[in-house]
């Protein structure tokens, strides 16, 4: 086998198409070739990368299913096609329906606006507002976050309390910042993440006409986590914050004794090596060695790449930037501003409404063309059948 | 497909989003494990099963049922990751491909040499994935890590699987080389 075909042959390893005959060639070509045995190391180290890879997906977070949900009742409230499905004589009923969904956006927007409850409840009384085509959502202050994690808190504190030493716990955490400085604050991160003893494992920055945007991949000391998630406060406003466990414990103890069982396995051949003399039995014990080697590499990789989830914390950050005439300052709303705010909403919704009737008339054209036509094909017909009835009785 | 979810198709194919939401909802565990596999991180995979749910909303009625609901599902999953990452590939501004040097002094005084150098395999390789063009990177993938056939991936891509085949091997080369170049920086 030349250089050439062991290529092929290792496209074949790495697809796992390869037999027990293919194998044994090629390590027979590698014991003369160390450059295409180097190419097998690589390979390897490549499969369990990306076998590596695929164990971390995290679990699919909970919000989700909520999210595409309403995601999927606004798509269908902008789905035109509905309003032509209506017949002329449900116009009424729709009509209706419009002012009904005006009418409940107005309470929607109201109580958006003035009877907003935070969902982390807050130490301060105070909390800043989006623009309108923003979410509204509170902004946690860096003293607000330290104290969330310092354990004066609850939720997320609970899963970094409740972590054991002896046990093999993977801690993920991913944040959503928006910003007005943003170069300061990804510069922070960077600082941040540093000074924990951590590296960042992938970053974009990403300019866009709405603003500049980031999402990086961090790895931060399981230990520092705590301290990290504290100071991400400093950064901007936190959107969301998500922080979960997964305990690896059964599944590392079940690795952890099948590689003691392969090492004395091992063991036990090496001494049949030394004792046999038959070459046709080293042989046979050579190929099972290397098996077996291969299966306790495979396990020691496996181990240690636990080892390095649980030491390293996953912590996900997107960032992203906003407009200062975004944010509006603290104030109290009195009730005189609420007052000229409903006025404000009413009379803009009562012209959304008369937009609605207007574009529902036009959408109507169609079927009134097609209902005008049968009410003057109908007359036409009834005035033939009348005529014919008057010249029958006047015969 | 059963009986139910014949009913639950039928009526999601004629406007009915509570029975869309029954249908679909059972998928969102895998969906939402290929968009997090194809784009490699939390949040642009949440945007992406949002985007998939919804695409799969407007293209029900395009359902034939010549394959499962599953793979078709899975389809438009793959390629709204496609769209997107497409999407990224022509914004991007600045991709950090170095792990700062800072870092790897940090690193070395803590743990042996050779298990950091396992782990910073580990990490190339995820670094390298996302780095890979679209095309090699979308079929390795699938083939490596979701466990894909080349004629499912051939399917699912609309390509050969010869050129899935090459596309992988070519995917595949690249990270080796990758690999190997921090062997060498080690050194």
């Amino acid at each position: 086998m030349n250089c050439m075909e062991y290529s092929e042959y290792l496209n074949k390893y790495e697809s796992g198409e390869i037999d027990r005959t293919g194998l044994r060639k090629m390590q027979e070509h590698e014991m003369q070739c160390p450059e295409c045995a180097k190419m097998r190391q690589l390979a390897d180290i490549v499969q369990d990368g990306l076998d590596n890879y695929g164990e971390q997906t995290p679990s699919i977070p909970e919000d989700i299913h909520n999210k595409w949900i309403s995601q999927l009742k606004e798509e269908r409230k902008t789905m035109p096609k509905m309003a032509y499905r209506f017949l002329a004589a449900i116009a009424a009923g729709l009509i209706l329906i419009v002012f009904l969904f005006n009418g409940s956006n107005i309470m929607k927007k109201l109580s958006s606006t003035y009877n907003y409850e935070p969902a982390i409840p807050l130490p301060s009384e105070s909390m800043r507002y989006a623009s309108e085509y923003e979410e509204y959502a509170p902004e946690m202050s860096a003293e607000d976050t330290t104290a969330l994690y310092a354990g004066n808190g609850s939720g997320l504190t609970s899963i970094a309390d409740t972590v054991d030493n002896t046990r093999k716990i993977i801690r993920t955490a991913s944040i959503e910042i928006r910003t007005v400085e943003f170069n300061n604050s990804l510069e922070r991160i960077h600082q941040m993440c540093t000074d924990a003893g951590g590296w960042i494992s992938s970053s974009s920055v990403v300019s866009k006409t709405g603003g500049m945007s980031a999402t990086l991949t961090l790895r931060i000391p399981s230990e520092k986590l705590n301290s990290f998630l504290g100071g991400t406060g400093e950064l901007g406003r936190i959107i969301r914050q998500d922080e979960s466990a997964e305990d690896r414990t059964d599944s590392y103890r079940d690795t952890e004794s099948r590689l003691k069982t392969q090492k004395m396995l091992l063991e036990r051949l090496q001494n049949l090596v030394t004792t046999s003399e038959k070459l046709e039995d080293l042989l046979a014990l050579e190929q099972q060695i290397a098996e077996i080697q291969y299966n306790i590499d495979s396990l020691t990789s496996s181990l240690k790449t636990t080892d390095q989830q649980v030491n390293y914390a996953r912590v996900e950050i997107s960032l992203k930037e906003e407009k200062k005439k975004e944010v509006i300052e603290t104030k109290e709303v009195t009730f005189t501003e609420r007052l000229v705010a409903a006025f404000e909403l009413g009379f803009s919704s009562f012209s959304e409404f008369l937009q609605n009737v207007v574009l529902l008339s036009a959408a109507m054209i169609p079927y009134l063309f097609v209902l005008v036509c049968i009410v003057i094909i109908g007359l036409i017909v009834v005035r033939r059948v009348r005529r014919k009835k008057d010249r029958r009785q006047k015969l | 497909m059963d009986d139910l979810n014949l009913r639950l198709l039928f009526k999601a194919k004629h406007g009915d989003s509570r029975a869309f939401e029954q249908l679909v909802t059972p998928y969102e565990q895998m969906i939402w494990r290929v968009c997090w596999r194809l784009m490699g991180n939390r949040f642009d995979a949440e945007d992406v099963v949002q985007l998939t749910m919804i695409k799969t909303w407007k293209h029900i009625r395009q359902y034939k049922g010549k394959s499962s609901f599953s793979s078709w599902m899975y389809r438009i999953a793959v390629h709204s990751c496609m769209d997107v990452l497409r999407e990224k590939s022509r914004e991007k501004a600045e991709l950090y491909d170095e792990v700062p040097e800072s870092v790897h002094l940090a690193e070395t005084e803590t743990t042996p040499e050779s298990e950091m150098l396992k782990m910073e395999y580990n990490e190339r390789i995820q670094k390298g994935l996302n780095a890979l063009d679209n095309e090699q990177k979308i079929p390795l993938i699938l083939f490596a890590v979701e466990a894909k056939s080349y004629d499912e991936i051939s399917e699912i891509l609309g390509i050969p699987a010869g050129t899935v085949k090459s596309r992988i091997s070519r995917g595949r080369e690249r990270l080796r080389k990758m690999i190997e170049n921090i062997g060498k920086e080690a050194r």
